[in-house]
């Protein structure tokens, strides 16, 4: 009796076990995570500090560009409707009249919209201190909402200055839009803002963002939480429900935010946002035929299918540098001389093909450290270096 | 679900998140390695059986537990509950996100009467390849390895995967064949009652 339950406990821990995999990995990757959430954590108190700082700048500004204007016997509201003033009340100046006519002739109407105002945003800071450049350089403008009130139909034209820069809009208390530049800035009839630049814009509304981006060499960051929507009948992605606060950052080819979404697109594209061995993440799209090259060089991730919605796939943060071989239909992560996962190249039909840590350099001879493999049909071929294994499933040796 | 718990556990457990609470690294890395199967096992059944979910829930929970090491106060319950509980929260999120999966205590619920019955009696009868084709049954196996402690499910491991020799083990664990033995024999007998008791019967 004790011989007939040790094999069948042998049989059911070599065929249906399936172990969590890779806990060194999972380690190093929670460390790595921890200490550049430490290091955030610095960085913040830091930027709060350079916050408080601006803040008192651009109330100092407001404060006596209002006082110049009430001293000049102009008063206007918010709107830019003229209203009464209580006595003694001080209103903030009307950016809409302030700044009207100022350097109109640089602002371009954007597509489908020629009937929008628009300004510089450059010449609002100068004007009202409504908003305000980051120091170092005009790489990053801030507009803070409850100094500027966007009306229907106002926009605000964001000044090029190179390919990265960003114009950082905060709306609110919990509200964010960035924009790559150049960007125009519109406040549809809604109230809702919109960020245009050609094909890339985002929508700030009330609750949530929505950005859509042409699939080209863009990458977008949504927070943690945020879904990715595909639309179909065109090669874009939407990103919404960001919560509780969503932060919406856009930059091309450069570590931004944090996140781990990807969504494929009916045409094959791949957009990816992964998290880097620091805790970081960057984006980029990929085209399908490409992607194990890709993989190896930016050091992503596994890929796997969606269970929500079948045109999305869902990508995991590679916590380490893996190389990547890829061959046939699968993709071989590794590390070092280890094997670390076997997956599908298409991820609609993403399947887990071994589970656990596989060495590399012991497959060949060492079949029984394979492990279970549940889901393995067939025998594979991994390429190693100028060494060729085949893989055979257990099921298959006892055969 | 059912726990083994080593007698000292306990006390090591709260010596050891003091000392991850004062920023000790190696204390992160043994509490992490303790938990981390025991946590897996709790998580996987309750987002649809992902490893992928599992892994973020998984990862999140420890960071939580973490940055909460000081709070943690052993008179209000075991590590291992303090850690499931922490994973609630990420766990109804992310099945928020993707749609509630399927519970887990109705993963092996749907096991063929049939196979329940051979299951019952699987230390009599040889497992039938229709069995072994279930899903539900790896589902019930894999969480009974997961409520085993550590050093157990280590052990079975070693034993029955990895193949390894009595011998071998206890070279690896720099313990005597004898005690390896010994050990083996009792993660046997948990192994046994802790999958009946999952999949419904009494312990032997």
């Amino acid at each position: 009796m004790e011989d007939r339950f040790e094999e069948n406990l042998r049989t059911l821990l070599t065929r249906a076990y399936e172990p969590p995999p890779y806990r060194q990995e999972f380690y190093d990757a929670l460390l790595a995570r921890l200490k550049a959430e430490q290091k955030q954590r610095k960085g913040e108190l830091l930027a709060q500090a350079a916050r408080r700082k601006r803040l008192a700048f651009a109330v100092a500004l407001i404060a006596a560009s209002v006082a110049l204007m009430v001293s000049a016997g102009v008063m206007f509201n918010i709107s830019g409707r003229p209203r009464e003033m209580p006595a003694g009340a001080v209103e903030r100046a009307d950016i809409s009249q302030a700044l009207a006519g100022v350097e109109r002739d640089r602002a371009q109407p954007a597509k489908g919209e020629s009937s929008a105002r628009f300004y510089p945003l450059r010449a609002i800071c100068a004007a009202g201190g409504l908003a305000y450049q980051i120091p170092g350089g005009d790489k990053w403008l801030c507009l803070d909402a409850e100094a500027f009130d966007f009306q229907p139909g106002m926009s605000l034209q964001v000044p090029s200055s190179g390919s990265n820069a960003i114009a950082h809009f905060r709306l609110g208390n919990d509200q964010t839009a960035v924009a790559l530049q150049p960007a125009t800035v519109l406040c549809n009839d809604d109230g809702r803002l919109t960020l245009l630049n050609g094909g890339l814009y985002a929508t700030v509304g009330a609750r949530d963002v929505a950005l859509e981006m042409a699939v080209a060499d863009r990458c977008f960051i949504v927070a943690p939480g945020s879904e990715i929507f595909v639309k179909k009948e065109a090669k874009s992605v939407y990103a919404v429900k960001g919560e509780p606060a969503p932060q919406l950052m856009v930059m091309k080819g450069e570590v931004i935010a944090r996140g781990a979404l990807a969504t494929r697109l009916p045409a094959g594209y791949l957009f990816l946002l992964y998290e880097s061995p620091t805790g970081a993440v960057a984006g980029q799209s990929l085209e399908e035929t490409e992607l194990a090259f890709d993989v190896r060089m930016q050091d992503i991730a596994t890929v796997s299918a969606s269970r929500s919605r079948d045109a999305v796939a869902s990508v995991h943060a590679m916590r380490r540098p893996r190389e990547v071989l890829a061959l046939g239909d699968y993709l071989f992560f590794a590390q070092g001389d280890r094997l670390l996962d076997i997956r599908c190249r298409e991820s609609a039909a993403a399947e887990r093909i071994v589970s656990g840590t596989l060495r590399f350099g012991a497959l060949a001879a060492a079949y029984p450290e394979i492990g279970p493999l549940a889901n393995w049909r067939c025998p594979i071929v991994v390429l190693c270096g100028d060494m060729v294994y085949e893989i055979v499933p257990a099921s298959a040796t006892k055969d | 679900m059912v726990r083994w718990r080593h007698k000292n556990e306990k006390n090591a457990d709260e010596a050891l998140l003091a000392r991850m609470a004062a920023g000790d690294e190696a204390a992160l890395e043994e509490f992490y390695h303790r938990y981390f199967h025991r946590l897996y096992g709790y998580v996987f059944y309750r987002v649809g059986r992902d490893h992928h979910h599992t892994e973020e829930v998984v990862n999140d929970t420890f960071v939580e537990a973490v940055r909460h090491a000081s709070e943690y106060r052993a008179e209000r319950g075991s590590v291992e509950a303090w850690l499931i509980t922490l994973s609630r929260n990420r766990i109804r999120s992310l099945n928020a996100l993707m749609g509630k999966p399927l519970a887990y205590e109705k993963s092996w619920s749907m096991l063929d009467s049939e196979i329940e019955n051979i299951l019952a009696d699987f230390d009599a009868r040889a497992l039938p390849e229709s069995a072994l084709e279930s899903e539900e049954l790896r589902a019930l196996v894999t969480a009974t390895m997961s409520s085993l402690p550590e050093s157990y499910s280590r052990l079975l491991e070693m034993k029955y995967i990895s193949n390894l020799s009595v011998r071998q083990i206890a070279a690896i664990l720099k313990k005597t064949e004898k005690a390896v033995d010994g050990q083996l024999t009792r993660a046997r007998m948990a192994f046994r009652e802790t999958f009946k008791i999952l999949l419904g019967g009494m312990p032997a």
